[in-house]
């Protein structure tokens, strides 16, 4: 299940991702994708550049890693930003908070 | 041109009129709902300082589609910053049987999930999964099942 939150009176916007009933323990992850670029600036936390700025606050049900990597496919380069759980599970939640 | 992508177009920075629905008026009001083909757009009033918008998509949309259920868009005045990356160029390759190994139409370029190392599943076809919406001044929400976008066991 994904739900999109745009809080208006809060200035952010929430995507999150929770995932659960599965018969054996999963591996997931979920990408933030930009034509941009990114830093790290926290554990937690990505600022996402490209004339404007946005930061992204990054929270999961368990440790995650965060595991970029430069994607070019017939003419189209990208960033891919994959949040990845550190390990398989039945079920969690990722959530990655956008404000500026 | 990807749904997500042309949907963008409708979070520049325009003035936004709080209460309304772009279909009441000729000009953009705070969200755009195209239930029909499963695309949202919700917007902030350009006077506010963050001016945050994002589309996001809730089903595939036929043969030229992408495998992009629950893709997103994330815009600051109009500019996009995170999100789905659009297309790149078309080729031969575009409309044979690899079709789908393209990165920018598969999942991999969307910000849609990895389940057990699985991108969706020919998610072209999958119908509206809108669970949910709630839609306010305050807050605009909504809620997609993506189960039926992957193959993976319990979605």
């Amino acid at each position: 299940m994904r739900r999109l939150r745009n809080d208006r009176a809060s200035g952010v916007i929430v995507v999150q991702d929770e995932f659960s009933g599965f018969s054996a323990p999963q591996s997931f992850e979920v990408p933030i994708t930009t034509k941009g670029t990114w830093r790290q600036l926290a554990p937690d936390r990505l600022r996402l550049q490209h004339y404007q700025q946005v930061d992204a606050l990054l929270e999961a049900s368990a440790p995650f890693s965060i595991v970029g990597e430069e994607v070019t496919d017939d003419g189209l380069t990208f960033q891919r930003v994959a949040i990845r759980l550190n390990t398989a599970t039945t079920n969690g939640w990722v959530r990655v908070t956008f404000s500026r | 041109m990807p749904l997500v992508e042309a949907s963008m177009l409708l979070t520049e920075s325009v003035p936004v009129a709080i209460g309304f629905e772009s279909s009441d008026f000729g000009w953009p009001g705070l969200r755009s709902n195209f239930s029909d083909v499963g695309v949202l757009v919700t917007r902030s009033p350009t006077t506010e300082v963050s001016a945050l918008a994002a589309t996001i998509k809730s089903a595939g949309n036929g043969p030229h589609g992408h495998d992009d259920v629950g893709s997103y868009a994330i815009s600051v005045n109009g500019t996009k910053l995170a999100g789905d990356v659009g297309r790149g160029n078309y080729t031969g390759r575009t409309f044979s049987a690899q079709r789908r190994e393209i990165k920018w139409i598969n999942s991999w370029d969307h910000p849609v999930p990895l389940v057990g190392g699985r991108q969706q599943v020919d998610a072209t076809a999958a119908v509206n999964t809108v669970q949910s919406t709630s839609f306010t001044d305050a807050v605009d929400d909504i809620a997609i099942n993506m189960a039926p976008a992957y193959a993976a066991p319990g979605g």
